[in-house]
């Protein structure tokens, strides 16, 4: 199962790494404007596994943002996915780059 | 004639003394095309002024990438250049300014309405992108996607690395 917010996307996952990296805060992504981030709620708790953003809560996992409805996400695991934007000429660049809301 | 009229006169600029001048003149610039491509397309001006609309475009914001330093511009080779030109004119004002093919159309799960568009640069690789609105905010953005892509759908979820048969949120804000 996944879920949507704003640029963001949540991917359930079968399996917690056993490599993950506990965060000091829960933000799961910038905005554009300042102070708009997407926050973890407590009792959720926010990971770093190979790179990647990822996620656990005991409960309901609450994901809110000043400018997006909150979601509340069926407990379990969950991994974080940045939305892309295509850059054609990879070169001295990435292929694509982050878009923030 | 236009374009290469426009060259000239981007050369001349860049030779001018002084950076605010040649600033003023580039801002000029942008400032007096900008309102006549918007008349003429007004009277149904036809595809290829946009294609002209859009080359004017990547040349104002090539002078001013050279007028601020902005020296990335000058190392790529020249299709990395019109590439890196595109992200500084923007997808918002390519879409107010030049007219996009519209390839396809739907609505996502939240029910909000997605459109493909794609502007034609002839000789080079089309610009691609899905227009999406944000179902809480009800603003619009622009996301460009590789010109591969088939639909809106196919594009959103080349935006979160996933495949279109997978892609498909239980719920969306």
């Amino acid at each position: 199962m996944h879920y949507r917010q704003g640029d963001l996307l949540f991917i359930s996952m079968p399996l917690w790494p056993e490599d993950a990296v506990r965060q000091p805060q829960n933000v799961l992504g910038e905005g554009e404007k300042a102070g708009h981030r997407h926050l973890l709620e407590a009792p959720g708790e926010l990971y770093l596994s190979q790179g990647e953003l990822i996620f656990r809560s005991q409960g309901p996992a609450v994901i809110t943002h000043p400018e997006h409805k909150t979601l509340e996400l069926p407990e379990g695991h969950y991994r974080v996915i940045q939305q892309r934007q295509y850059r054609p000429r990879p070169g001295r660049r990435e292929a694509f780059r982050r878009v923030v809301d | 004639m236009g374009f290469w009229l426009g060259i000239l006169l981007g050369l001349l600029t860049a030779l001018a003394t002084f950076e605010s001048l040649s600033l003023l003149v580039v801002s000029t610039l942008e400032l007096f095309f900008v309102p006549t491509v918007v008349i003429l397309f007004g009277f149904g001006a036809s595809a290829n002024l946009s294609v002209l609309a859009l080359h004017g475009l990547l040349l104002t914001a090539l002078l001013r990438a050279f007028l601020t330093c902005q020296h990335e511009v000058w190392l790529g080779d020249w299709l990395g250049i019109k590439d890196l030109l595109v992200e500084l004119v923007g997808l918002q004002r390519l879409l107010w300014l030049a007219r996009p093919r519209e390839l396809g159309q739907d609505r996502d799960g939240s029910g909000q309405f997605r459109r493909l568009l794609e502007w034609d640069q002839s000789a080079f690789e089309p610009v691609r992108a899905v227009e999406v609105r944000c179902p809480s905010t009800g603003q619009k953005y622009l996301l460009r996607v590789p010109p591969s892509v088939q639909s809106c759908h196919e594009a959103v979820a080349w935006t979160f690395q996933l495949h279109s048969q997978v892609y498909a949120p239980a719920q969306e804000s």
